[in-house]
C-alpha cells in the first residue's frame, strides 16, 4: 500500500492484502493469515499471527511505532515507499542555486558566505507585490555566495544564494540510527 | 498511500513565537466578540423574556439539536459593524446542525433584541441561510418570534430582490425541491413573518405565545375598527382547529421542541451524493501551530503547505504540478475522510499559476472532487513583461473555470483578499458553497497603502494639470482618511457584518467547519461539468 516498515536499519515490505472475513497480510511477498485485537489496558494489543497468538504493547510517535514484545522494544518506522524511493533517486550533494520567484528587491541578507545552514533556515528577506517572501535553506547545506546585496532590484530567475552540500551527507545518518539502535 | 507534508516550521523560533502571541491574541478577540453577540444582553431583555416565559434563543438550539453533536453556526458576527452593534448577530441565528439523525439548518429569531425585529442585514442573514438551504438541499427548522421589519429603516429592506420577498421566495422554492421545512412558533408572525410558518410543510404553534396573522389587533383596529385579541385573532387553537394555518399546538417549548424532533424523524432520509471517501484521522501535525505560522504582518509571506497539514487528515497531500507555477499550491488532500482538492496561494498569481489553477479545476471537476481555496492573495502580477505574456486571458481562464466548476467550492480566508485574486479564487460573487474567514483576515479592491498612493498621485497630477505642486502635508492629508477608511473596511470584523462570508471561525476549527460543510454539500448531486469559451 506504499508503506515500508524499518526494523534495526533493515526494511520490509508488508501489506494488508484484502481478503473478505478476514486479515490477511503479505509480508516480503509470502501471505499471512494476521488478526490484532484490542488487549484490557491502553497501548495493549493480542496479535493473532499464523495460528499463534502473542501478547505486545504498540506506542505510536507519528510514523515511528515502538512495540514491546516479549521484553524487548522494537522501534518500526513506517517510511512512505515513494519517499524512499525519491530520496535514493537523488544525487544529493553538489552546487545549487535559489532563484527568485518574481522580480522584487532584496529588504534584508540574513546569512553570510561561507556559512553552515540548517533546513529552514532563513537567509534572506525579499520584496515584490507588496509581499515579503523569506528565502530559505532547502536542507542542511554551506552558503556559497549571495551575489545580490540589501537593497539590490532583481528580476524573475536571478541567482539570489548559491548553496552546496558535501556529497559524503546522505546516507551516514542512518548508518548512525542503526547503530544507535543496536546499542540499545 | 499518500505522502505526508513535512513541516518546516520551527516552534522555537523568534518569529514563531511573536506569531503565535498576535494570533492568540487575535483569536481571544475574536471569542470575546463571539460571547458577547452570542450572551451578552441588558439584564431588561432577560428579563422581559423571563416574564413572558420565554427561553434565550442559544437554549432553544441546544434542546433541538441531537446532544452532543456539533452545531456549525453562521455569520455569528453579522451585523457588529452597523446599528450601533445593537443587533447581536443580525438579531437571528443560524447553522447547521443535526436533529433526529438528520443534517437541517436551523434559522431562529432572536426575540431578545427589539423583540427579534429584522434590520436589513437580518433579512440578508435570512435570504444567505435559505440560500444555502437550495444550494445544498438541506431542511430548515425555523423557530419563529420576531416582530417584523424594523420599521424605520424599511426601505433597505423590503422591495429589492434579495430583500424580505426572498425569504418566502426561498421557502417556496425549497418546497418545489422537495427539501422539508418546520417552523417552530414561538411568537407572533406578523405581516410577512405570517408567510414563514405558512409556507413551511409542517408547523408547532405554542398556545399563548404563539401568533399567526397578517395584521395584528391595532392593525386591524385601524383598518376595520374591529377590536379582537391576539389569541382570537391568530391563536394556536384558531389555527390547528379552525384556519388550518398550523399543523400542530402545543403548550410548552419543550412539547413543541420535542414535537418538532419528532416530525424531523419523520422525514426521508435524503440519498447522498458519492465523492472518494475513506476511514478519517486527525492531521498529523497540530492545528494550533496554525497560531504560529500566520504572520503578524500581512505583507510577510508563508507557505499555504503549512496551513494544508494542520487541516487535512494525516496531514497527507499529495501535490499536482509541485515545479509549475509554484505561488499556486494544487493538489488532492482529505478533510474528515471526504476527498477534496485544494487551490492555496503561495504569492502573486502569474500566467503559469492562473493555468495550472484552471487544469487543476478541471481535473476536479471531472473525477467529482469538491474544491477548497485557501486565500492570501494580493492579486495577479502587473508589469509590462507580464501583461505582453498574455496575464490578462490566462487570469480569464482560471476565472471561467473556477466560475464554471460543477463540484461544490468552499473558501476559507486565511489572510488576506485583495483585487482579481479574490475573484480567481473563488470569493464571494463565485457562489462557492461556503466562506469562512480567519480573524486576521483583510479583504479589499486594493491593498490600504496602495489605494492611498493611488489617490494621491491622481490628485498630485490633477494639480500639476492646473500648474500647482502639493507639499508634505496636504500630501498626508490626502492619504491618512484613505488609509483609516481602508483599513476599517478591510478587516475582517467588517466583512463579517456585511455577510461577505459565512463567518469567522478560530483557525483551529478550519478542519471540523470544512468537514461539516462539505458533508452538507453532497445532499445535492454534483452536474455534469461544462465550461464557457477559454481565451486559448
Amino acid at each position: 500500500m506504499g508503506y515500508d516498515f524499518e526494523l534495526a536499519g533493515t526494511s520490509h515490505v508488508v501489506h494488508p492484502v484484502h481478503v473478505p472475513g478476514r486479515g490477511r497480510l503479505s509480508i516480503e511477498g509470502r501471505g499471512f493469515d494476521a488478526e490484532l485485537f484490542p488487549g484490557l489496558v491502553p497501548g495493549e494489543h493480542i496479535l493473532e499471527i499464523a495460528g499463534r497468538q502473542e501478547r505486545i504493547f504498540v506506542a505510536v510517535r507519528g510514523d515511528v511505532h515502538f512495540i514491546h514484545y516479549r521484553g524487548r522494544v522494537h522501534r518500526v518506522e513506517a517510511v512512505n515507499a515513494l519517499e524512499r524511493a525519491r530520496r535514493a533517486a537523488d544525487p544529493g550533494g553538489g552546487a545549487e542555486e535559489l532563484r527568485a520567484p518574481m522580480p522584487g528587491t532584496v529588504v534584508e541578507v540574513i546569512a553570510t558566505e561561507g556559512a553552515e545552514v540548517t533546513a529552514g533556515e532563513l537567509l534572506m528577506t525579499i520584496e515584490s507585490m507588496k509581499l515579503q517572501t523569506a528565502i530559505t535553506a532547502p536542507h542542511d547545506c554551506r552558503v556559497a555566495e549571495i551575489p545580490v546585496s540589501m537593497g539590490a532590484t532583481f528580476d524573475q530567475g536571478d541567482v539570489l544564494v548559491r548553496l552546496e552540500t558535501p556529497d559524503e551527507t546522505g546516507d551516514d545518518s542512518s548508518e548512525e540510527n542503526a547503530e544507535k539502535e543496536k546499542s540499545k | 498511500m499518500m505522502r505526508r507534508i513535512e513541516s518546516r516550521i520551527d516552534p522555537r523560533s523568534a518569529d514563531y513565537q511573536r506569531f503565535d502571541e498576535a494570533n492568540r491574541e487575535r483569536v481571544g478577540e475574536f471569542r470575546r466578540r463571539q460571547d458577547e453577540a452570542r450572551f451578552e444582553r441588558p439584564q431588561r431583555d432577560f428579563d422581559r423574556l423571563e416574564h413572558h416565559g420565554k427561553t434565550f434563543v442559544r437554549d432553544r438550539i441546544k434542546q433541538l439539536l441531537d446532544p452532543g453533536t456539533p452545531f456549525l453556526e453562521l455569520s455569528s458576527l453579522a451585523a457588529n459593524s452597523e446599528y450601533d452593534g445593537d443587533a447581536k448577530s443580525a438579531s437571528v441565528v443560524t447553522g447547521i446542525g443535526v436533529v433526529s439523525g438528520r443534517e437541517v439548518m436551523i434559522r431562529a429569531d432572536d426575540p431578545s433584541i427589539k423583540g427579534g425585529a429584522w434590520y436589513p442585514l437580518t433579512v440578508k442573514k435570512n435570504v444567505r441561510c435559505l440560500d444555502i438551504a437550495i444550494e445544498n438541499r438541506l431542511p430548515v427548522v425555523h423557530i419563529c418570534d420576531s416582530a417584523g421589519g424594523f420599521l424605520p429603516m424599511q426601505a433597505d429592506l423590503f422591495a429589492d430582490r434579495t430583500d424580505a420577498g426572498r425569504i418566502f421566495r426561498n421557502q417556496s422554492i425549497l418546497s418545489k425541491m422537495g427539501v422539508p421545512q418546520l417552523s417552530l412558533v414561538f411568537g407572533q408572525c406578523t405581516a410577512g413573518g405570517a408567510y414563514i410558518p405558512s409556507l413551511s410543510d409542517y408547523s408547532v404553534i405554542l398556545r399563548g405565545n404563539g401568533g399567526i396573522f397578517l395584521g395584528g389587533p391595532p392593525l386591524v383596529k385601524a383598518a376595520t375598527g374591529e377590536i379582537v385579541d391576539a389569541d382570537t385573532l391568530g391563536g394556536a387553537d384558531v389555527h390547528t382547529q379552525v384556519s388550518g394555518v398550523a399543523d400542530y399546538a402545543a403548550n410548552s417549548e419543550e412539547e413543541a421542541i420535542l414535537l418538532g424532533r419528532e416530525i424531523v424523524s419523520m422525514w426521508t432520509r435524503p440519498e447522498k451524493t458519492k465523492i472518494e471517501m475513506r476511514e478519517p484521522e486527525p492531521p498529523a501535525y497540530d492545528p494550533e501551530e496554525l497560531y504560529g505560522i500566520i504572520p503578524d504582518d500581512i505583507k510577510i509571506q508563508f507557505d499555504m503547505r503549512e496551513v494544508i497539514a494542520r487541516i487535512v487528515d494525516g496531514s497527507y497531500f499529495h501535490e499536482y504540478q509541485p515545479d509549475y507555477g509554484k505561488t499556486l499550491v494544487c493538489g488532492f488532500a482529505y478533510i474528515w475522510g471526504q476527498k477534496v482538492g485544494i487551490l492555496g496561494n503561495n504569492g502573486v498569481l502569474f500566467s503559469e499559476s492562473s493555468l495550472k489553477g484552471a487544469h487543476f479545476i478541471e481535473l476536479c471537476d471531472k473525477n467529482r472532487t469538491p474544491l477548497v481555496f485557501l486565500q492570501n492573495i494580493t492579486g495577479f502580477m502587473v508589469g509590462r513583461e507580464y501583461e505582453a505574456g498574455g496575464i490578462c486571458k490566462d487570469g480569464a481562464k482560471f476565472i471561467m473555470t473556477q466560475s464554471g466548476a460543477s463540484v461544490p467550492k468552499f473558501t476559507v480566508m486565511v489572510n488576506g483578499s485583495f483585487g482579481a485574486g479574490n475573484y480567481g479564487m473563488c470569493g464571494r460573487a463565485y457562489d462557492g458553497r461556503f466562506i469562512f474567514s480567519w480573524p486576521n483576515h483583510q479583504i479589499g479592491i486594493m491593498g490600504a497603502e496602495q489605494a492611498a498612493n493611488t489617490l494621491a498621485d491622481v490628485k498630485i497630477r490633477q494639480l500639476e494639470r492646473a500648474g500647482e505642486t502639493l507639499g508634505e502635508a496636504e500630501i498626508k492629508a490626502i492619504r491618512e482618511p484613505v488609509i483609516e477608511s481602508f483599513a476599517r473596511e478591510s478587516s475582517a470584523y467588517y466583512a463579517t457584518s456585511h455577510l461577505w462570508d459565512d463567518g469567522i471561525i478560530d483557525p483551529v476549527d478550519t478542519r471540523n467547519a470544512l468537514g461539516m460543510a462539505i458533508s452538507a454539500s453532497l445532499h445535492t448531486p454534483i452536474e455534469e461539468p461544462s465550461y464557457g469559451v477559454l481565451r486559448l
